[in-house]
């Protein structure tokens, strides 16, 4: 069954991460369909600049788009031999682009002006895509998300289906629950397919906030290619969400990070309904053992 | 709709053109404001300056905009055209609680005294039949009720603060004549903006409940009901309130959506003061509120102007709208809980922030708030009203409250 990625161009690390989690589950990605860097039309930097101030433009100049256009056409690596993804993360950095990862592997990778467009769709088609890995897109519509035999597969860095949207790990914290990363099929709404697996991560050991969504982050990749092996081998059955069960958030302003920091700093542990909910099974499970004793005697 | 109609191509551009005009570029501080907007630089999210950097800005320009008229009222604002404009009676209504908390929170009696300055001001030019009169003093003295409702509010905390009874009588006269004219079925049409009812008249049924609650007098709190009920009956299913805006024809402006979610959630926290959130007229608030909230955060901008169905009409910012929705989700996150409401907030707080000239030498720019951004937009353009300062210092004082209350029980310093 074909597996393929959908990213962003200039998104190496999480791409590469998923690569390589991949390979660790003795997978191989079938393609590669990404989004190009936006080209600065002077309309769209005009609208933006409106909406989001000059300076925050100009500054993300110099980080994203632009630095990657170039390096998508970059020159390949001379290695003889073939490295895994997780050789060319050192560090934590992406050392190679996606598109140097993927001639060097032999993954055919496209890229598209948008994702959600019919050069996407002909693409995934093309590719018979089984499975699509979404590697932190925006929101996708129908039309890509029915091109795949099986489903489109997401990783989500909170526990749904209570925590949707942005900044799910600060929010879980923030709302004291525990920390986690749930894998669903992704449909036309925000987090709201049907979940496959679900994780939960002790962050207690993370003290600060880029210690816990670096730990988050390795973990929701590793989940993922377990999650795409598990639907080829038909060992995962899908449990749909229910709308009311949970809320979208959005992204955390400072002043509400500062609490999550220092939550984090005193060596977070949740505090919400989910261990109440681990509590009261305990309960439930030790009343059982002590009915069946009692039987016994 | 023709090109060359009252509403056309035409007539649009022409008034754009006279309203450029009239701005006055070739004045330095002028010329610097339209750039600054023009190239959208502002202070970039999160290099605001602290809450009360820009709290005693905006509140030394409504001592500018007090003392630029003679009577004690507060100058409606400051247009890049003509400059100051005259007294306001429904802006100076509400503004004078602002003085109040502020000179709660300062300790300083300065602004107290003020606000007593402007109470008086408002008691001479209460109409004869109890109500207030629409536009500035300068404009022919006509009774409005929506301004009357405004300036209920100064009253009723001009009582609560001097004892005076004075102030409470002019309240229950102007109470009075509000009742007097309201329709059978709750709503006023006579004595309004084009002689129609508005979904927006939360905001005066909000006053006549805290009249009651000060009286006792069970007519204010009926014809409050009355009128809420009726905007009740305006929601739709997504929660958007249909005649929310001054006209029928034009798209709503932020200003007055957010007047008719905050005179429902007021409305509501006071009459179930307990249980907020149980009270349909809470609910309603916070319907809307989360429609807003959405397209705040998908979009990251909040436009001036939306469709019913909260489509953003506009590329502009209304900033009063802005400060008067971020209120809005700081009292729904006081009485609910849901921090997503704070979240937002802070974020519109910030924005504004962001768009407050701190440094400009020209006493009547400095620390205001325009009612556009940028300066052109549609709603106040080349203009810094009263209100939008007002609202703003009310939005920081509360964001202020909950946040020192947030780290205290998280136990953050």
């Amino acid at each position: 069954m074909n597996i393929v990625v959908l990213c962003k161009s200039w998104n190496h690390k999480k791409v590469l991460e998923i690569l390589a989690a991949l390979r660790q589950q003795q997978l191989r990605a079938r393609g590669i369909v990404a989004l190009a860097p936006e080209k600065p039309v002077f309309s769209s930097l005009l609208r933006k600049m409106r909406e989001r101030g000059a300076k925050k433009i100009l500054q993300s100049f110099s980080s994203n788009g632009q630095a990657d256009s170039s390096r998508l056409n970059g020159v390949m690596p001379t290695a003889n031999d073939h490295p895994s993804a997780h050789d060319h993360l050192k560090n934590g950095q992406a050392q190679m682009t996606i598109a140097e990862y993927a001639e060097l592997h032999q993954i055919e990778m496209v890229v598209v002006r948008d994702l959600n467009g019919d050069e996407s769709v002909a693409a995934l088609k093309r590719m018979n895509t089984g499975i699509l890995l979404l590697g932190g897109v925006p929101i996708i519509r129908a039309n890509v998300l029915a091109v795949p035999e099986v489903c489109a597969l997401n990783v989500h860095m909170a526990l749904l289906p209570k925590f949707r949207g942005m900044n799910v790990a600060e929010w879980s914290i923030l709302s004291g629950a525990a920390v986690g990363v749930t894998v669903h099929q992704v449909d036309p709404g925000v987090d709201t397919g049907a979940i496959l697996y679900r994780e939960t991560i002790d962050v207690a050991d993370c003290p600060s906030l880029a210690a816990m969504r670096a730990k988050v982050s390795r973990q929701q990749h590793q989940v993922l290619a377990k999650c795409a092996r598990g639907l080829i081998e038909k060992k995962l059955s899908p449990e749909l969400q229910k709308k009311e069960d949970g809320r979208q958030f959005y992204l955390m302003h400072d002043k509400l990070k500062k609490i999550v920091e220092h939550k984090l700093s005193k060596g977070y542990k949740p505090t919400g309904p989910r261990d109440l909910l681990g509590f009261f099974s305990a309960l439930l499970k030790f009343a059982l053992e002590v009915e069946a004793f009692l039987v016994f005697v | 709709m023709t090109a060359l109609g009252p509403g056309g191509a035409f007539a649009t551009t022409a008034r754009n053109l006279r309203d450029f005009m009239q701005f006055r570029i070739y004045r330095p501080a002028h010329l610097r404001i339209g750039l600054q907007d023009f190239f959208d630089l502002r202070a970039p999210a999160g290099a605001v300056q602290s809450n009360s950097i820009h709290l005693q800005q905006a509140m030394d320009w409504l001592c500018r905009a007090q003392d630029a008229t003679s009577d004690g009222g507060v100058s409606a604002r400051y247009r890049l055209s003509k400059g100051w404009a005259a007294s306001y009676p429904e802006t100076t209504g509400y503004i004078i609680p602002t003085f109040f908390d502020y000179a709660d929170l300062t300790q300083d009696k300065n602004y107290r005294q003020r606000a007593i300055r402007m109470a008086d001001w408002l008691l001479s030019v209460q109409l004869a039949g109890g109500a207030f009169p629409a536009h500035d003093i300068s404009a022919p003295r006509e009774p409005r009720v929506f301004n009357t409702g405004q300036a209920l509010f100064g009253l009723l905390r001009a009582f609560r603060e001097t004892g005076n009874d004075a102030y409470l009588n002019a309240a229950s006269r102007a109470g009075d004549w509000l009742v007097s004219v309201q329709n059978e079925n709750g709503t006023w049409s006579r004595f309004e903006y084009h002689q129609r009812p508005h979904a927006y008249h939360s905001e005066v049924a909000w006053p006549l409940l805290e009249l009651f609650q000060m009286t006792q007098k069970p007519v204010y709190r009926d014809a409050a009901v009355k009128n809420l009920d009726w905007i009740l009956s305006l929601q739709q299913p997504n929660g958007w309130f249909d005649q929310c805006g001054f006209k029928e024809d034009q798209a709503p402006y932020l200003h007055t959506i957010a007047y008719t979610i905050n005179g429902l959630l007021e409305s509501g926290a006071l009459l179930q003061p307990d249980q907020p959130l149980d009270n349909a007229y809470m609910q309603a608030a916070r319907l809307a509120s989360e429609a807003l909230l959405h397209r705040f955060e998908i979009r990251h901008f909040m436009a001036g102007q939306f469709d019913r169905n909260w489509k953003a009409t506009v590329s502009y910012s209304c900033l009063t709208g802005n400060m008067q929705t971020s209120i809005n989700w700081l009292r729904l996150y006081e009485a609910g809980g849901d921090i997503r409401f704070l979240n937002g907030a802070l974020k519109l707080n910030d924005f504004v922030k962001s768009t407050q000239d701190l440094h400009i030498n020209h006493p009547a720019i400095r620390g205001g708030i325009k009612g556009s951004h940028p300066l052109w937009g549609r709603y106040i353009r080349y203009s810094y009203p009263n209100w939008a300062a007002k609202f703003f210092v009310d939005a920081l004082m509360l964001e202020d409250k909950l946040v020192a209350e947030l780290y205290q029980r998280e136990g953050v310093a």
